[in-house]
């Protein structure tokens, strides 16, 4: 059977992601700061490297995902960074908005690069990937510190 | 001894090089994938870990740097 634009979909979303690692560290860079901010953190800053490698995980979380392969990086990646960053101190709220504001700008990025056709059923995709993903990262987090 | 047995997990933390910000979260949920505890491990739980871990490694490293870090980890299993 042929494949549907609608299938079609999410893979274009990958091809897009895939070529704009260096726009999901941007996104990052950006929304850092802000929460930062926002939160009044004493946080080391984060070195090239943490963001690249940040980058890297997010987008073979997004590859399973768009591959329907499963859910372990998925898992392996949230918990890993929500139990990093809470057992250093960091608050829940504040991984909540540094991710919010990162895929914000992802949306607009990967988006801009989607035929103009395509870009609502691409937009309706994401915002559920991205609100499954902060509702997956709350769910780690809440676990997490209730577990003490 | 615990000291060096803890020790050996402190070592792969450091050959990864994974980020500071999740690495112990990375190599503890691999460990456990293959019911190793990092705080008691040997170089007989780190063998049985070791699939774990690469995996992990080739998801946030770049391939030629995730070989180099796994070889250099493999070498503390020998």
């Amino acid at each position: 059977m042929a494949s549907t634009q609608a299938d079609d979909l999410p893979l274009l979303l990958l091809k897009i992601a895939r070529g704009h690692e260096q726009a999901w560290i941007e996104s990052l860079r950006k929304a850092v700061p802000k929460s930062r901010r926002r939160f009044d953190l004493p946080m080391p800053p984060w070195v090239d490297e943490d963001y690249r490698q940040l980058a890297r995980g997010y987008l073979a979380v997004f590859e399973e995902a768009v591959m329907k392969t499963g859910t372990v990086r998925r898992e392996a990646y949230i918990d890993s960074i929500v139990e990093g960053m809470l057992k250093s101190g960091v608050p829940l709220d504040y991984l909540v908005h540094v991710s919010v504001a990162s895929q914000a700008g992802l949306l607009v990025d990967w988006v801009a690069e989607v035929p103009f056709e395509q870009r609502p059923a691409a937009i309706d995709w994401l915002m559920g990937y991205f609100a499954d993903y902060i509702a997956d990262m709350m769910g780690a987090g809440t676990r997490f510190l209730a577990r003490g | 001894m615990a000291i060096g047995k803890t020790t050996l997990y402190k070592r792969v933390l450091a050959a990864s090089g994974l980020s500071r910000i999740f690495v112990d979260g990375v190599l503890r949920r691999a460990c456990a994938r293959a019911n190793v505890n990092v705080d008691t491990m040997t170089p007989e739980g780190l063998r049985k870990a070791l699939p774990y871990i690469e995996d992990s490694l080739r998801i946030y490293l770049p391939p030629d740097e995730a070989e180099r870090r796994i070889g250099a980890i493999r070498k503390f299993a020998e």
